[in-house]
Order: C-alpha cells, then structure tokens, then sequence
C-alpha cells in the first residue's frame, strides 16, 4: 500500500468520525430542545391550572393577598416566550418557573391554615391535579437535566469543542431546584 | 415456606426434600404450645387480632388433619421403601437385557425406573397435596381478607397469550398456571398467578418440552391514561441491550439513580412519562422487590392501562408451610402478607387508583 492510498484511507477516517461526532452533536442538541418543548407543555398545563386554584383560593384567603398577586404575576411571566437556542434566556425561564414553583409551594401549605379552604371539594380536587402536573414537571425537567448532561459532554471535549459551533451548539444550563426549596421547612411557622 | 432440599420446583410440583423428612418419626409429634402471632413490621401491622379472631381456632383442626395426612404418607414411605432398591435392579437388568438382544440400548431400564419412581412419589405425595390444597383453599383467603377483597384460587384457566403484546412474554407451546389472586386494592383491580411455560425443541426426530418461564405474573390495572409504551428489564450488558432493543422502537432511558441502572435498564417511547412511572421511590420500590424475590429478574411493562410484572422464580410462593411442622399458620401468612404488601404498594406508589383528568 502506498503513502498515497494510507493518506486517502486516514483522511475518509477522521471524515467520518468527524461526521458522526458531528451528527451526534446535533442528535443531543435535539434531544435538549425537545426536553424543553416536554417542560413547556408541563408549566402550560400548570399555567391552565392555577387561576382556579386562585380563584377558589381568593374566596377563603383574604390576608394572602400580596402572596396570590405574586403567583398571578409570575405565571404571566412563565408564559411569556423565551428563545431555547439562547442559554441565558432558558436560565432565566427556568429561574421564574422556579420561583413560581416556590410561590404555589407557599400558597399550598397557606392553604394549611384556613380549615374552610382545606376541606372544599373543589379545592381537594385542584391541589390533587396540581400535584399529579408537578410530579410530571419534575419528570420532564429530570429528562431535561439528562439531555443537557449529554449535549455538554459532547461539546465540551475536544473536538466536540471544535465542532460545536458549526453544530450551532452552546452549552446549556442544568435545571436546578430554587434556594427556597433546598431551605429546611420550618413545621413551627405552618403549624403555629 | 419451606425450600430446602429441591428448589427448583415448577407450579404444581413438591418438594422431594418433604417426603425423605417422613422418615423421622419427630414429624407426626403436635406442638401443644398455643400458636400467638408476633407483628414483624409494617407490613403485617394489625394481623395479630385478624389472626386471633380467623386464623387461631382452626388451628387444632388443621393440626389434625396434618398429623393425619403426614403419618400416612409416611406409612405408605415405609412399605414402598424397599421398591427404592428393588427398582433400580429391574432397571439394570433391563439394560442388560437390552444390549444383549439388540446390541445397543434405547434407555428401557432408564425409563422403566424413572416411570416407578414417578409413580412411588405421586402416589406418597397425593396425600400430602389433599392436605396443602385444604390449607390454600381455607386459610388463604382468610390471611388475604386482612389486606382486601380478595380471591384466591388453584385451578387458573389458560391466558398468558393476552401478556405476549408487551414483548416479556418468551414464545412457548405449553402453559401450566396456579395458584391465583384476584381482586381490588384501593380501586386498583389486581391478579396474580403462578405459571410454568414450556417450549417444544426438536432435534432430529426427538422432541421433547424446555421451560422457558416459570414465575409469577402481576396484573394491575391503572385509572390513568397512558400515551406510551415503557418497559423495564434486567441489564443484561450494553451490547446485548443493544441488540435486544435496537428493532423494539423504544428509546432507552438513562436514570439518575446508579443502584437501578445498574440492575435494571428502561425503555420507553416516551421520556417524560418513563421518568413520571420511574419516581426515586418507585425505583427504591423496585430494587425492594428484586431483593424480596431473591433478587429476581423482575420485567415491567407500562402499556394500554396496565401495569404488567412478570417475575421468574426458582420455586413457587403461594405454599403452604411443610407438612413435617406443626401447623399454625404464622409462616404462611408472613410470606403472604410480606408479598402482597409489596405488590400493594406499587400501586400507592405510582397512585394508580387516582383518577386525574389531566
């Protein structure tokens, strides 16, 4: 075999393997797109789900007036459109979806104590369908966690590295739990 | 439950290491000692008065009658035990006869012995059985009355062709089914039975019947609506996952927790709603289960409503305790209590008796 033929061989090689770095590349940025598209249709779900809560809520809870305008105004800005190929605008989608989350978690243990609110049906109803809909929040953001796992380590090591911005690929942020949650429950504050 | 000797056993089988224990005589000896449940853990919390008040006064009854099956099946032990020598002379001597008129030897000794002592153990555990099914027809349903309405049966008529769909099922030619449990916890209609599947084999002229699956089969039914299809299976080594998954159409899904992936692999045609089923104490649940059924190659199958667990095991589970121990009961039901309280709290776990319109 001559130096020519070797050299047409190694150079079809590294094509190739470049090609399929390439392509996987563009498979997991895919995969992130669609894990975020999945995390939208579960906060649109949310999103559908609150003004009843709230409405329910507003009849019994007079004194959390401030706490119901907060959740109304962040589940404006939850719904609001965002670009998912800029990782600084997924971020802040994210963090106000957090916050959100924070916000309902707050409302939810408010609920606690008005005995009234607590024991209405439909009130039982709504805080089953707003868990059953966190539960596959969670379960969309864990895939979303597990596609961005893969997209970064694929464009993060050389060449990946390289050929990531042809792929048109950034590294993009891990979905992760808001301080507030993180935060120990204070059981004395909610049960008085 | 006793496994001792011969573990292995399919559905409908006994163990041999029973019938060698009727030589001591030490078996037919009653345990005058009034029997009293001791509460083990969650899973039997509040049996002690459920026992005192079901279980507890057939005690002596079923003790009687075990005593009464056990000395006869050991009578019958004892004149039939010179037929355990007598037999395998016959069986030579065939063989014998065999090669010196055909010069070559289609197994008649083999088969004669076989057959006798096929017969001998049929005929010794026959009373045996008449007692053990007394105990799964009688106090069964009292034990899982604690738990639920529930049903218990031996005789289960042919279905697992209708499981096939989910791909767990392997092909077979021959179904033995028993020992079924059906009714509703929480709403959730359950049943679960044991079975025995067998496959023909051919090779040249000779058949003969291979076991292709022998353990338990779970059937739930969900109040939720489910889009897709999620299968959970053993890992059986990434090429060969590879392989067995690459025409199936369903996505493999990588899980968080290392423990679960490293004992079991999950596919799915949908991500977000394999991760939903696959909660962090649904995947403990799970390794839970593996390690009550002795670390088992447990199979799920999410599809069309249903939940589907296909467990194999190496020996069946609904058995009453041996005939060689006095009878009270109190092993059976922590076996059966411990086992349904498992199964019982899969469906808590994945709440599939809420019904959310979502």
């Amino acid at each position: 075999m001559d130096n020519g033929t070797i050299l047409i061989i190694v150079a079809v090689t590294v094509t190739l393997l470049l090609y399929l770095l390439y392509a996987r590349i563009i498979k997991n940025k895919n995969k992130v797109y669609e894990a975020l598209a999945g995390i939208d249709v579960q906060l649109k779900n949310r999103s559908n789900l609150i003004p009843n809560i709230l409405e329910i809520a507003k009849k019994f809870m007079a004194h959390e007036k401030e706490l119901i305008s907060s959740v109304t105004e962040l589940r404006t800005k939850t719904d609001k459109d965002y670009d998912s190929n800029d990782s600084a605008a997924v971020k802040e989608h994210m963090a106000v979806a957090s916050a959100l989350d924070a916000q309902m978690g707050q409302l939810m243990i408010s609920v606690e104590a008005y005995p009234d609110l607590k024991s209405d049906q439909t009130m039982q109803q709504a805080q089953l369908s707003y868990n059953e809909v966190e539960t596959k929040i969670a379960a969309a953001r864990r895939f979303y966690n597990s596609a961005v796992g893969q997209l970064n380590n694929s464009i993060e090591i050389f060449p990946g590295s390289f050929l990531a911005k042809y792929a048109n690929a950034s590294v993009m942020p891990f979905y992760e739990a808001d301080e507030a949650s993180k935060a120990p429950i204070d059981a004395s504050s909610i049960l008085g | 439950m006793i496994f001792s000797l011969f573990d292995s056993r399919k559905p409908g089988d006994l163990g041999l290491g029973q019938v060698f224990r009727l030589y001591n005589r030490d078996v037919l000896k009653s345990d005058k000692l009034l029997p009293n449940y001791e509460e083990l853990g969650a899973w039997d919390k509040g049996f002690s008065d459920h026992y005192n008040a079901k279980l507890k006064n057939l005690v002596d009854d079923f003790e009687q009658k075990r005593v009464t099956a056990a000395t006869a099946a050991r009578n019958k032990l004892l004149w039939l035990t010179p037929f355990f020598f007598i037999i395998p002379i016959i069986g030579i001597n065939l063989t014998i006869w065999e090669l010196n008129e055909h010069d070559e030897s289609n197994g008649l000794g083999v088969i004669f012995a076989a057959l006798s002592f096929g017969a001998i153990f049929w005929y010794i555990k026959r009373s045996i059985l008449v007692y053990q099914n007394s105990i799964k027809e009688k106090i069964f349903p009292q034990i899982l009355e604690f738990i639920g309405d529930f049903k218990f049966s031996t005789e289960v008529p042919s279905q697992v062709k209708k499981f096939e769909k989910s791909g767990l099922i392997p092909a077979f030619s021959v179904e033995t089914n028993e020992d079924q449990i059906t009714g509703k916890y929480k709403g959730v209609q359950l049943q679960l039975f044991e079975t025995h599947l067998q496959k023909w084999k051919y090779r040249g002229k000779r058949s003969r019947l291979v076991t292709v699956f022998n353990g338990l089969i779970i059937n739930l039914s969900m109040n939720k609506n489910f889009t897709g299809k999620t299968i959970i299976k053993q890992d059986r080594g990434s090429v060969t996952n590879w392989f067995g998954n690459k025409f199936s159409g369903l996505e493999n899904i990588k899980l968080e927790d290392p423990k679960f992936e490293e004992i079991f692999e999950v596919y799915s045609t949908d991500q977000i709603e394999a991760r939903y089923l696959l909660t962090v104490s649904f995947m403990e649940r799970l390794l839970d289960l593996a390690d009550i059924f002795d670390k088992a190659e447990i199979q799920l199958c999410f599809e069309d409503n249903h939940l589907l667990i296909i467990i194999p095991l190496r020996k069946p589970i609904f058995e009453p305790g041996p005939i060689t121990e006095p009878e009270n009961f109190i092993d059976d039901a922590q076996s059966l209590l411990k086992e349904m309280h498992l199964i019982c709290q899969i469906v808590d776990i994945l709440k599939l008796n809420m019904k959310l319109n979502l």
